[in-house]
């Protein structure tokens, strides 16, 4: 082997070795995703006129809908907030943890995604309604002094949707966890550090790009999520999933459905894109450092 | 019990078969369509597997077919239509929301052809360009616990008495039920089709009250809810009472708005032949009684002759209250936009 | 243990795991225990005691084809996800270009879409176009909103992989797919497997998509049971699911009872 065709080697791995990973995925996204939906966006900025931005104006102008999206976007928040702290601790402890049962435990955080959606919302309304455990708890506990109604509120939908989500973040960092070397947490701590300095500077900071993919994954499927907000929120929790069924299947509105889903994506993209920038910068700085 | 009825059926098919054959031999020599599959939309669950033992199973011994229902909410079913439209995948569509005449305004259901009971039903109760026909009607009312509530309600008034507070339940107005409702409760105080508002002034007195999208909340409701009274039908009263909740259906002097279950074709579809005659079979009198006896739905052929035990228990067309379904569905929309707006926010 | 339960940090850590376990397990008890009552709607605690319910669900042999489909269509999906998944995955990871974020983004993109909109979107782009027949459409739908799983899952653990490693199997002569898969993989794969069992449960549970694109008479079981549910719950439905996550616990114990036995005879 001569040097320069191993450099010539390396340089047609480098051209096309991209092509060749990306090609499948990017061949099927082609066909089956940007092709239908784009035709699909389509009509949204289409009218018998031409083209119009009529739907769009028609979001822009009422403050109804900038209240659905506000909540969405809370909605997503409160349910990655509520998984990263539940599910952070756990993740940690199973990935740590020496024993043959640990992959049992991590198999059974996967439970709630076996129970069908539907079937698991009417699970939640049992616990939820004024009759129900939740409320006599909370009044055993006295936390409340009359029976709490959580069923049809923006409350239960957040519960409902974070314990279904918990098992996706777990299992993301669960992954990351794994892979981060004991002994680097051995060796903040044999210099010295105290554990809970250990866990938060070694631990914590090589898993963060697994703490934002785990978020930004939880967040993006809160957001979207129609089933829960849908069967647990009742009329009252209207989200953008929500808004957009009925556009779509009740009122048979594609256009506008199709104007708020562009809307929810756009606003998404953005927002992930500039939490990947930010996190990115901040790993360009620290490798320079 | 089962295989008796089932024999029963049988029977009947076998008997209406040889007394049409003198008189329309070649129309029903003509039906035969071995080895051909027809595919329906259907209600899911329950519904659906009574509609398919009292209509498609005897339908598909008589003729050869073989029959499937796709589940599907009747919304569902019509945006599926019309993504679907040109190359449809599925022949006849079963509603029961008023989506037949959305279906004919956008041009995805054709005219029914060769449907021979198609004259026995009155005007009112099919299209007519002849695109669809109602095959059952639902009685809808007032249904309420007898163990809270011991006077039966009468009126839709009864809705803002302040003693039901706290333990009312409604439909959102996406669902048909709850449109009805609230053209009801206008009607009630003095509006009607033409006049909303004093429906919409009235359910904002309750708008604090539980608000369900889906019928399947109901047994829940009821059960565990701590639900009193809610405006819904007679066929989901007798589903509740068969779950053992002390309930019953009462019918308001404003008039029990009827809903229809009707049955329309799509246009294109590959087997159009065998959903008319499907249409035909669901239109026989010998499977709207099994209808009416199996889950309270009216028939909708004056031709049907209940057995006594069951003429008490499901109402007679007559007697029900016919809303404007095409004002209603002209101001749907407008409707739902101010009433997520009003009531639901 | 690097962090002892008896230190205030590790209490916290193990209190909030079992408060997560307790969170995440509750509700599925209510919809196993909840048809055990012998009422016609759930109920929790349940009353009275009737098997009726889950003899139901058994004797309904529909649920069971139901299954069939169910579990052919995911594992189809999440093979087809996982593969196509993680080479582009690692191709994002590997090598660096312009437009690879935004690259990136398009990929995950169908997380965020409602899958509603992709249903509407597919159905109409599959009558136009007439391409592909009977479960593929269904299969097509999935792959799309699987492979974002897997990228998700794969992408974090493949970033955190330290590069120097491969380059030194590299400069050992093996070839870049030798190296992937003797010295990558097999650090990288509970990321992989994480997230093809995400896959695999994600188009198991999915509904939406296959209301408008399962075949009309192969349904999923998430169609079975939505459909069970549209005109009225009975507590047969919930038995469905409960037998679901009976069934699969009692394999779980299973397979870690027989691998504990085989590990002492080691």
């Amino acid at each position: 082997m001569t040097k320069p065709e191993t450099k010539g080697g390396g340089a047609r791995w480098a051209l096309f070795a991209p092509a060749l990973l990306f090609a499948p995925c990017a061949f099927v996204y082609a066909v089956f995703f940007i092709w239908p939906q784009a035709s699909l966006l389509a009509i949204s900025a289409t009218d018998a006129a031409g083209l119009t931005l009529a739907h769009y104006q028609r979001f822009a102008g009422d403050s109804y809908y900038w209240e659905i999206l506000g909540r969405t976007l809370g909605l997503g928040a409160a349910v990655t907030a509520i998984t990263l702290v539940l599910g952070v601790p756990t993740a940690y402890l199973l990935a740590r943890v020496q024993s043959r049962w640990a992959g049992f435990l991590l198999l059974l955080t996967t439970f709630p995604l076996l129970v069908s959606a539907v079937v698991r919302s009417f699970g939640w309304m049992v616990l939820f309604f004024r009759d129900g455990l939740l409320s006599h708890g909370l009044m055993a506990l006295g936390f409340a002094d009359k029976p709490v109604q959580t069923m049809y509120t923006m409350a239960g939908v957040i519960i409902a949707l974070a314990q279904v989500l918990l098992p996706l973040m777990i299992l993301t960092l669960h992954g990351v966890f794994k892979s981060i070397d004991r002994d680097l947490e051995y060796a903040a701590m044999s210099l010295g550090a105290r554990p809970i300095v250990a866990l938060g500077l070694v631990t914590l900071r090589l898993a963060s790009g697994g703490i934002v993919a785990g978020s930004l994954l939880v967040f993006s499927l809160a957001i979207s999520a129609f089933a829960t907000p849908s069967l647990v929120g009742g009329a009252r929790a209207n989200v953008m999933a929500t808004a957009i069924y009925e556009q779509a299947i009740e009122l048979l509105d594609w256009p506008f459905a199709a104007a708020l889903a562009t809307i929810l994506l756009v606003t998404v993209l953005a927002l992930s894109l500039a939490y990947g920038a930010l996190l990115e910068g901040r790993g360009e700085r620290e490798a320079a450092r | 019990m089962g295989t008796s009825s089932f024999d029963r059926r049988q029977l009947l098919a076998a008997l209406a078969a040889s007394t049409t054959l003198p008189f329309a031999s070649g129309l029903a020599r003509a039906q035969s369509f071995t080895g051909r599959k027809l595919v329906s939309s259907g209600f899911g669950g329950s519904t659906m597997d009574i509609i398919q033992s009292a209509v498609f199973t005897p339908f598909d011994k008589a003729t050869g077919a073989a029959s499937t229902q796709v589940p599907m909410q009747s919304a569902a079913a019509l945006a599926r239509m019309k993504a679907e439209a040109g190359n449809p995948q599925i022949d006849l569509f079963q509603f029961s929301g008023g989506q037949e005449a959305f279906a004919k305004s956008e041009g995805l259901s054709q005219p029914l052809s060769g449907v021979s009971r198609l004259g026995q039903i009155p005007a009112g109760l099919k299209d007519p360009d002849g695109h669809w026909v109602t095959w059952a009607v639902i009685a809808e009312g007032i249904i309420y616990r007898k163990d809270k509530i011991p006077t039966p309600p009468t009126s839709y008034k009864d809705f803002l008495k302040p003693e039901y507070k706290g333990h009312i339940a409604f439909p959102a107005i996406t669902n048909g039920y709850g449109i009805d409702f609230l053209v009801m409760l206008a009607k009630a105080f003095g509006g009607s089709e033409d006049n909303i508002e004093p429906g919409f002034e009235a359910m904002k007195q309750i708008k604090g009250e539980t608000i369900f999208k889906a019928a399947s909340d109901l047994p829940t409701l009821f059960g565990q809810g701590d639900i009193w009274i809610m405006p819904y039908d007679t066929g989901n009263t007798f589903k509740l009472q068969q779950a053992g909740l002390p309930v019953a259906f009462a019918t308001p002097k404003e008039g029990s708005p009827a809903v229809f279950i009707t049955a329309c074709v799509a246009k294109g579809a590959k087997n159009a032949d065998i959903a008319n005659a499907a249409i035909d079979a669901m239109l026989k009198p010998e499977a709207q009684v099994e209808i009416a006896r199996t889950m309270r739905w009216t028939a909708s052929n004056p031709e049907t002759k209940l057995p006594a035990d069951l003429t008490g228990e499901v109402p007679s067309v007559d007697k029900l209250a016919q809303l404007d379904r095409d004002k209603i569905n002209a101001k749907r929309a407008s409707w739902i936009e101010r009433w997520n707006r009003e009531i639901a926010r | 243990m690097t962090i002892s339960f008896r230190s205030p940090l590790g209490f916290v850590l193990l209190l909030l795991a079992v408060l997560a376990f307790g969170y995440l397990l509750l509700p599925i008890l209510v919809v196993v225990a909840a048809p055990l009552g012998d009422t016609g709607y759930l109920a929790f605690p349940p009353r009275g005691l009737t098997f009726k319910w889950y003899a139901a669900a058994l004797h309904d042999t529909r649920y069971l084809s139901a299954l069939a489909v169910s579990l052919r269509i995911a594992l189809t999906s999440a093979l087809i996800a996982c593969t196509i998944g993680v080479a582009a995955a690692y191709g994002l990871t590997r090598f660096s270009f312009p437009g690879r974020r935004l690259l990136e983004a398009i990929f995950l993109s169908p997380l965020i879409l409602p899958t509603l909109v992709l249903a509407v979107g597919l159905t109409l782009f599959f009558t136009r176009t007439g391409l592909l027949v009977g479960s593929w459409k269904l299969v097509a739908a999935h792959v799309i909103v699987c492979t974002p799983y897997v990228l998700r899952v794969s992408l974090p653990v493949l970033r955190r992989f330290d590069r120097s490693l491969e380059e030194a199997a590299r400069n050992l002569g093996a070839s870049p797919v030798m190296a992937f898969f003797l010295v990558v993989l097999p650090v990288v794969r509970p990321g992989i497997v994480a997230g093809t069992v995400l896959a695999f449960i994600t188009s198991f549970d999915e509904v939406v998509l296959a209301l408008f694109l399962a075949e009309p008479g192969a349904p999923t079981l998430p169609v079975m049971i939505y459909s069970a549910v549209q005109l009225g719950f009975e507590p047969s439905v919930a038995a469905v699911s409960g037998l679901l996550v009976l069934a699969t616990l009692g394999l779980m114990i299973l397979y870690h009872l027989l691998g504990t036995f085989g590990g002492r005879r080691n």
